[in-house]
């Protein structure tokens, strides 16, 4: 297996005081967050609301909700990796 | 990051040997080799190979040890961390906990959509909260970071046994998992299963640390995905004639639901659940006057068992009668325990809903609430449990980091799509084939199910008509999806690919934790006090020690046979959510933070969540004389805990950091 060059890394209560310093979330990560909680409790509360759907439940709740995550995460990601206060 | 084919020949080789050795067992069914060979041929290769990877992977380096070399790409870190968090519990138990508890449930419980819904959220949390900013941090612990960041060897030392003590719950769980898959694959003991598995998991971990873990993870992680989608694919094909497992599933949502309603309105269905009412009145009445209850129950099986023997009556009779506990348990408060055990698996038997909800639910009932606080404990749990937090270490930068659980999610999100799925079909099979069967012209697949040596199936007829009605089966679902070929009768061969899947996930996730606790000790807790000038090299040395120690203790335990995992399981995540996530919240967003707030946070988080859950124990309430209802807060299960632990540590924590003789 390829050995690579070994980091050398800097001192970490330097880093870990870097990692602290910047409180700020970014735009995007902040809608993120929202839509993370809009999303669940609207999934849930539709779910409860119409307690025989069956239907929904799987459609709705089970198949689609974890890939809205799943694009609430990469979309976060994708612009918070730009925005990033802690690089 | 420059391209690594080596990496990507590794994913390759996992994926072409799984398809390799999976074919090679399918031509050796064909060719009548028996099942109990090839089942155990999929352990031991499965062993051989993750182990033969940490052994390629060993190293004494610290930086590669702990961390990996900090230089893993985002998908490979995904990829890992997928695999870590993947445990054999929520690998095998979703499917088996959407078939028992239903989506929405029985209306007084937190459905199984809590758990989809909570498992999956949470990556979001993590990705967006504290990836970044803990890779950022280059720390090797989580205990080290929170140390260093306040300044303080109380936080870390806090912090190290919060972790241990999270990480250990959890892990005993997953030997469990690894020793009942072990032995089911290969026949042999349990405890011998967990001891084999548990050579395996040694030889990735203990040479290797994180760099071995990492790598065996990645391989494991494909054979987690792959064996979840084979078997997904295969149930849709044989059931619908197409491969997808989700129009599958929502195709025989229309049939099951109608079956329910029939089951339901059926009266020798309402009879089982009467009788099943009495026999809970029946064990109150005994568990209130336990002294008087068993002479009584002993007199009555005294004469029966003079009478069989009188009669000469089958030895099985007999010793059917000899292993009621009332005549076998010389302690009352056994004794007891088996009334309350028979009492609770009543009660959540005659809970279950028949369809996907119970009937006639309205409104946001208690249920709801359950559900809500279950999500966010789950959530906030998956964000805050040490061994998926130290992955952030890992990754190649902060975007890598971020990156990586996107790539996590979407590997979770495949296998959770096909076990809510496969619920769906299982369900199907129960109500049309199980259902309304007489008992002994049981379906093919379900006397196998009752039979084998981890019965995954148990039926007892409750009002003695002679017919299963929904009441009288009992299904164990933790593993329950290893019967799943059995019950859509495909090939064989995918019981050994599924089992192959949930081996690979109990392995990596029993893996991540040992690495967390055996660091913990050696970097948080020994090195920290003892001797914070050791070299790299005695620091790693004493690390593989501590996590052999671990490692056999708990084996030890897990052979003790602790009962439901799940819970368990969920109670892990909501003790890390109240230790971890409030301090690191405050910690990372808020500058005003300090040791004091910090150590505020941890010990009340902890304390509040760790005492819900305790207090709520039946080996707690009996001594106590305390009623089930009596230590419930707003009626939120004890698996909830979270709920409460999480907001305390947040107000604690940002009061202890005002305090003004402690502010900074």
């Amino acid at each position: 297996m390829t050995q690579e060059t070994p980091h050398i890394p800097s001192p970490q209560s330097e880093s870990v005081s870097v990692a602290a310093r910047s409180p700020q979330l970014s735009r995007r990560v902040k809608w993120g967050l929202i839509g993370l909680v809009v999303v669940t409790v609207a999934a849930l509360w539709g779910a409860w609301h119409w307690p025989d759907n069956t239907l929904m439940h799987f459609g709705l709740v089970t198949q689609v909700v974890p890939v809205v995550y799943l694009f609430l995460m990469w979309w976060g990601v994708d612009t918070s990796s730009a925005e990033s206060d802690v690089i | 990051m420059s391209f690594k084919p080596w990496r990507w020949r590794l994913v390759l080789a996992g994926l072409v040997g799984l398809t390799v050795l999976t074919f090679a067992l399918w031509f050796a069914d064909l060719m009548g080799v028996s099942k109990s060979w090839i089942n155990g041929f999929f352990l031991v290769v499965s062993i051989i190979g993750y182990a033969a990877i940490g052994m390629f992977c060993r190293t004494t380096n610290a930086e590669e040890y702990y961390v990996a070399g900090r230089r893993v790409s985002a998908p490979f870190n995904g990829m890992a961390t997928a695999a870590d968090w993947m445990s054999a519990a929520s690998f095998l138990g979703v499917t088996g906990l959407l078939l028992s508890d239903g989506f929405v449930g029985d209306g007084r419980h937190a459905g199984g959509l809590a758990y989809v819904l909570g498992w999956t959220g949470g990556f979001c949390l993590l990705g967006f909260l504290f990836a970044a900013k803990l890779n950022v941090s280059r720390a090797v612990t989580i205990p080290q970071f929170l140390g260093e960041r306040f300044q303080s060897a109380t936080v870390r030392w806090l912090a190290a046994w919060g972790a241990i003590l999270c990480s250990s719950i959890y892990l005993v769980a997953q030997i469990y998992g690894v020793g009942l898959v072990a032995s089911m694959l290969s026949g042999l003991t349990f405890e011998l299963g967990v001891f084999l598995a548990l050579g395996g998991i040694l030889l990735c971990s203990f040479l290797g640390g994180m760099r071995a873990v990492t790598w065996t993870q990645v391989v494991q992680s494909v054979v987690i995905v792959a064996s979840m989608l084979a078997l997904a694919i295969a149930v849709s094909w044989h059931t619908q004639g197409h491969p997808v497992i989700g129009i599958a599933a929502a195709q025989s949502l229309q049939q099951i639901e109608s079956r329910a309603k029939v089951i339901e309105a059926d009266p020798a269905e309402q009879s089982t659940r009467e009788a099943m009412a009495t026999r809970v009145r029946d064990l109150e009445t005994k568990i209130a006057d336990p002294v008087h209850a068993r002479e009584i129950e002993r007199q009555i099986i005294g004469r029966q068992i003079s009478r069989a023997k009188a009669d000469n009556a089958p030895l099985r009779d007999i010793q059917r009668l000899e292993s009621n506990p009332a005549w076998r348990e010389p302690g009352v408060e056994r004794l007891v325990q088996a009334w309350q055990v028979e009492r609770d698996m009543l009660v959540q038997t005659m809970d279950r809903p028949v369809g996907f909800q119970a009937p006639d639910l309205q409104g946001l009932n208690q249920g709801w609430f359950n559900s809500l606080a279950l999500v966010f404990c789950l959530m906030v749990g998956t964000a805050a449990l040490p061994h998926i937090l130290v992955r952030s270490y890992t990754a190649a930068g902060p975007v890598e980091a971020q990156k990586s659980i996107a790539w996590a999610l979407f590997l979770i999100v495949v296998v959770y799509l096909c076990a809510s799925s496969l619920a769906v079909l299982i369900k199907s099979f129960v109500l049309t084939e199980l259902v309304g069967a007489h008992l002994d012209q049981l379906p093919e697949w379900a006397d196998r199910l009752k039979l084998r040596k981890l019965a995954l199936l148990s039926i007892n007829d409750y009002n003695q008509d002679g017919i299963v009605q929904f009441a009288d089966i009992r299904l164990f679902n933790d593993y329950l999806v290893l019967a799943v070929p059995e019950i859509v009768r495909i090939s064989p061969i995918f019981t050994g690919l599924i089992a192959a899947g949930a081996l690979a996930a109990a392995l990596s996730t029993a893996d991540g934790l040992l690495l967390t606790i055996s660091n913990a000790f050696a970097q948080d807790l020994y090195f920290q006090t003892v001797s914070p000038d050791a070299p790299a090299l005695r620091r790693v040395m004493l690390s593989k020690i501590l996590l052999m120690v671990v490692a056999l203790l708990a084996a030890w335990f897990a052979t003790n046979r602790p009962v439901n995992i799940l819970f368990w399981v969920t109670c892990a995540f909501s003790l890390a959510a109240s230790t971890f996530f409030p301090v690191l919240l405050l910690g990372l967003y808020w500058p005003g933070m300090n040791r004091v707030g910090a150590i505020a946070a941890m010990v009340s988080g902890l304390g509040i969540c760790f005492y819900y859950i305790v207090t709520n124990q039946s080996w707690v309430q009996m001594p106590l004389h305390l009623r089930p209802s009596d230590t419930l807060w707003f009626g939120l299960e004890p698996i909830c805990a979270g709920v409460f632990g999480v907001p305390v540590g947040l107000a604690l924590g940002f009061i202890g950091s005002k305090l003004p003789a402690f502010k900074n």
